[in-house]
């Protein structure tokens, strides 16, 4: 049993899945950065990069239909496209006539995502999947928010989402698909993409996070539900909701955090449920490159 | 005169009894009918096989009438390697969970030089599409064997993970001794 992957095998990965991911990321964003000083053009340079890389990543792999009426991960790549437009859509709409309108708008586009999202034969129901679905991309993407608030949303929220993206492709490897574990790893490199510019030009990039928020949820519960193997369900959740452990830095002590403390804190929060996550699906399957 | 009478009778007896002998509708199942598949990379290849199939094979005397129709449990996919069989399953490839069944309908089955070729539609990943293959098939001792080889693109069928990692073309092998 070969439990390595082969050379060809991570060489074809880095060339059609991390670089376009993280060269269409940071590319479009320092393009838009250098030209534009304007908060609101930045941010849509954002959504624009995240959107650019992941249809490169996808049109280099051929893993998701670019367009799908269909409930569950079929439809990831236009109901990711959604979220990360009804994101910025919702920030600007924020910032022009309040929170209120903002975030009606901002619930109305997660609520339709998940509902898009959510697979239409499974143990719960299309409608109990859509409620858990839709609680955790909504618990998710208010915690980024909520974090960049408190100023984690510059540097910090990058090192949140390497080990989130990393933890997802890890468990979704071990239950036997490369297709998902590509689809994570693609998300991962393109967000490291844009977190790096968005560090360089002090930008908040936690807007951008929305697609993520739904994307790594809808794609674990994809996981869980289309694949055949031991990893137990407890992984899926775990990694699909690692950072809510975000909310812990929320509380009255920690709230007062910043700068190193409440970065390396953000780190651990995240990195324990994604660690036993993982563990769990080690001790579960075994990979086979073999075959 | 009595005597020719008599003998077109028991002729035209014959032939009616003798039709109604071949007319029968065989069933498929996997205690006598085998898919298998060899799927091949660059360096190795693997072997599969569904557990469970239903189906029938019509017929009336005449094959190029026949009508064939099999339906595979997607699930019930064995490999030579279990992880190999989990990474089928996924939505890499069969997806078993979305598109729980394959079937396969015939539309003809024409006389060749070397046997027959059955012609229909084969409903694979939720994509249906034509598929032509040549078959050995004989009525024989009130049953009838099916005996084929051939290969089909899988990219045709919409499972299209890997390329060029693992190679489009797959080997089918079917075998059926039904009676």
């Amino acid at each position: 049993m070969n439990s390595v992957p082969p050379w060809p095998i991570v060489q074809s990965m880095i060339l059609t899945v991390m670089l376009p991911g993280f060269a269409v990321g940071a590319g479009v964003l320092a393009a838009v950065c250098s030209v534009t000083r304007s908060e609101t053009r930045r941010l849509i340079g954002g959504a624009l990069a995240l959107a650019g890389g992941l249809a490169l990543g996808n049109s280099a792999r051929g893993l998701l239909p670019w367009w799908s009426l269909e409930w569950g991960w079929p439809s990831l790549f236009p109901a990711t496209l959604l979220a990360i437009g009804g994101g910025v859509i919702a920030a600007l709409t924020t910032a022009a006539t309040g929170r209120r309108r903002g975030g009606a708008l901002r619930v109305s586009v997660l609520a339709g995502c998940a509902f898009w999202l959510a697979p239409a034969e499974s143990p719960l129901g299309h409608l109990g999947v859509f409620a858990l679905l839709f609680v955790a991309s909504m618990l998710n993407w208010e915690v980024f928010r909520r974090s960049g608030a408190q100023s984690l949303g510059r540097a910090a929220l990058l090192g949140v989402v390497i080990p989130w993206g990393i933890a997802a492709a890890t468990v979704l490897i071990h239950a036997h698909s490369a297709r998902f574990c590509d689809l994570a790893i693609l998300q991962t490199s393109t967000l490291c993409g844009i977190g790096v510019i968005a560090a360089m030009w002090r930008l908040d990039s936690a807007t951008l996070f929305v697609g993520s928020a739904i994307f790594f949820p809808a794609l674990l519960l994809g996981g869980a539900v289309n694949t055949f193997s031991e990893v137990p369900t407890a992984s899926f959740i775990l990694v699909a909701l690692a950072p809510c452990a975000l909310w812990v830095l929320r509380l009255a002590p920690m709230r007062r955090w910043s700068g190193r403390t409440l970065a390396t804190s953000a780190l651990v929060a995240v990195l324990i449920p994604c660690a036993i996550a993982v563990g769990l699906a080690l001790r579960a399957e075994t990979l086979d490159f073999g075959h | 005169m009595n005597s020719m009478k008599l003998s077109l009778l028991f002729l035209s007896a014959s032939l009616f009894s003798g039709a109604s002998l071949c007319a029968a509708d065989f069933k498929l199942t996997a205690d006598n009918t085998t898919v298998k598949f060899i799927g091949s990379k660059k360096d190795g290849k693997h072997e599969g096989s569904f557990k469970k199939l239903t189906g029938k094979f019509s017929v009336s005397g005449d094959v190029t009438k026949a009508k064939l129709e099999v339906t595979i449990a997607i699930d019930s996919m064995v490999t030579d390697a279990t992880k190999l069989t989990a990474h089928l399953k996924s939505p890499d490839f069969f997806d078993a969970k979305r598109f729980a069944e394959a079937k396969f309908v015939s539309k003809s089955i024409q006389a060749g030089t070397n046997g027959y070729l059955v012609s229909g539609d084969l409903t694979l990943h939720g994509v249906t599409h034509p598929l032509s293959f040549p078959a050995r098939i004989d009525l024989a001792d009130g049953g009838v064997t099916v005996s084929s080889q051939f290969e089909l693109n899988r990219h045709e069928w919409g499972i299209s993970y890997g390329k060029g990692n693992v190679n489009d073309l797959v080997k089918m092998s079917i075998d059926v001794k039904a009676k």
